[in-house]
């Protein structure tokens, strides 16, 4: 049976008076990648901003129901965010490395924890570049500005720079939205591999990347999911006539 | 209307034409075992090249549909089915030529036209058949396309009649019986492949894949 690594129960955000997401249910399984799919405003960002207290960081913000990651409930007032950001890493749409160099945007998190050994920050900077596919182009250059890098690059390089806070989930949000096709090839590339080590959540406007990287797909509108399948069943064959309309481009 | 919804409405006319210039040959087939015509039996074989150009047409529409449009969901069924579809009318269009094939062969043979005239009401039903499957293809009607098989096990069961009255009332000699045998097979292969569409109508409006064989 399958690893069921968030299991969300009956859970409402509000921004204010505006219900942005409305009793959600759903389980995602672990070492699988889930695609949260549906127009814009339709809450799947938000929704993924859940699941690592990101929108802790928003005023006016009110949550309720339940999020069990691994049975823990993380919505709970006792959780350390701190600690949770590091199990629950995060990739945004636009790659934003820190100005400085590629080796200390990947050593910068390791070493808020506390991590000084210049052997072990070696090794875990070549581990993650390595598992984010970048070592063989910046081996050579670790010490250059990570601001030098190309797009496809720098958004590789927060992945990796994701990847070395050692993390059991790793969220992405729109990461390609900004690249080429060969970076975008790149990174989806990655996800198929990764994911057999993490449990990845991808939002995403392509539905054709949604197609291709994703091993279930949840179809949000109006705050709700309105269908969550196999990748297959939402894209050959789906239940909701609202999902046909979006995932074939006749919505609205 | 989506450039991709009128592109799939264009490649099932094109499916729906081809369907009936199958029933026509059909029809002219019919016509043939009911009045041995000699000019009609060439037009038939020659037609079939018709039939094979349609679904060599079909096949590259579908491909670019795919390639440039990448349908999904029922928009893909609508393109797969397109191309099932096709393949198993030039199944059938090829046995439309083959029967003429067998009446300009055995022309100068009253022994055999005369039980070709008797057969001709199976082959009246096929052509209903195929032009209720056609109508079903163009409605969409799933639930006509469930019912259309058993047209198919009726059909069946005339052509084993007929068999069995050809070789029992030794009406013809051996060789003739063997034709005539294979003949009907052609009728009964169209029927066959007639219900393989019935499926693909299944599939496209269901998205499941039904198998009427199994259900004997």
């Amino acid at each position: 049976m399958e690893e069921i690594k968030f299991d969300v129960k009956n859970l409402n955000l509000f921004y204010g008076d505006f219900q942005a997401l409305k009793n959600l249910n759903i389980e995602i399984k672990a070492n699988r990648v889930t695609a949260l799919i549906g127009p814009s405003g339709c809450g799947k960002s938000t929704f993924l901003r859940t699941l690592n207290r990101m929108n802790d960081l928003v005023d006016g913000v009110k949550t309720n129901g339940e999020i069990r990651m691994d049975g823990k409930n993380i919505l709970s007032d006792k959780v350390n965010t701190i600690e949770l950001r590091t199990k629950v890493g995060m990739v945004f749409q636009k790659p934003n490395p820190f100005p400085m160099s590629i080796y200390d945007n990947i050593a910068y998190g390791p070493r808020c924890q506390g991590i000084k050994d210049k052997k072990v920050l070696d090794e875990l900077v070549e581990s993650s570049l390595k598992a984010a596919a970048l070592w063989d182009d910046v081996k050579d250059r670790l010490n250059k500005n990570a601001m030098g890098m190309s797009g496809g690059q720098q958004q590789r390089l927060c992945i990796a720079r994701a990847i070395a806070m050692k993390p059991e989930v790793i969220l992405m949000d729109e990461p390609t939205s900004a690249l080429d096709p060969i970076a975008t090839q790149k990174i989806e590339e990655l996800i198929d591999v990764l994911k057999k080590e993490y449990t990845i959540l991808i939002v995403t406007h392509s539905m054709q990347q949604a197609s291709r990287v994703s091993d279930d797909t949840a179809f949000f509108l109006l705050g709700e999911i309105v269908e969550f399948d196999t990748t297959l069943n939402i894209f050959s064959n789906p239940k909701n006539k609202k999902t046909e309309e979006y995932i074939t481009g006749r919505f609205g | 209307m989506l450039k991709l919804d009128r592109k799939l409405e264009k490649l099932e006319t094109s499916v729906r034409h081809m369907g009936k210039q199958v029933i026509e040959q059909h029809k002219n087939c019919e016509r043939l075992f009911e009045q041995p015509d000699r000019s009609l039996a060439r037009q038939v074989r020659h037609n079939d090249e018709i039939i094979n150009n349609y679904e060599t047409n079909i096949n590259e529409q579908a491909i670019a549909d795919i390639v440039l449009l990448r349908p999904i969901a029922t928009d893909l069924r609508r393109v797969i089915v397109a191309i099932k579809i096709a393949s198993d009318l030039e199944r059938i269009g090829d046995y439309a030529k083959s029967m003429a094939k067998f009446v300009s062969k055995n022309l100068d043979n009253p022994a055999t036209m005369k039980i070709l005239k008797e057969a001709s009401f199976i082959q009246h039903r096929l052509v209903i058949m195929l032009e209720d499957i056609m109508e079903a293809y163009k409605t969409k009607d799933v639930t006509k396309a469930y019912e259309i098989p058993t047209q198919d096990k009726e059909l069946e069961a005339l052509l084993q009649d007929f068999r069995k009255i050809v070789i029992k009332n030794n009406v013809a000699d051996l060789e003739d019986a063997f034709n005539l045998s294979s003949l009907y097979r052609t009728i009964g292969r169209s029927s066959d492949h007639a219900v393989n569409i019935c499926e693909h109508i299944v599939y496209l409006c269901k998205g499941i894949q039904y198998d009427f064989d199994k259900e004997d």
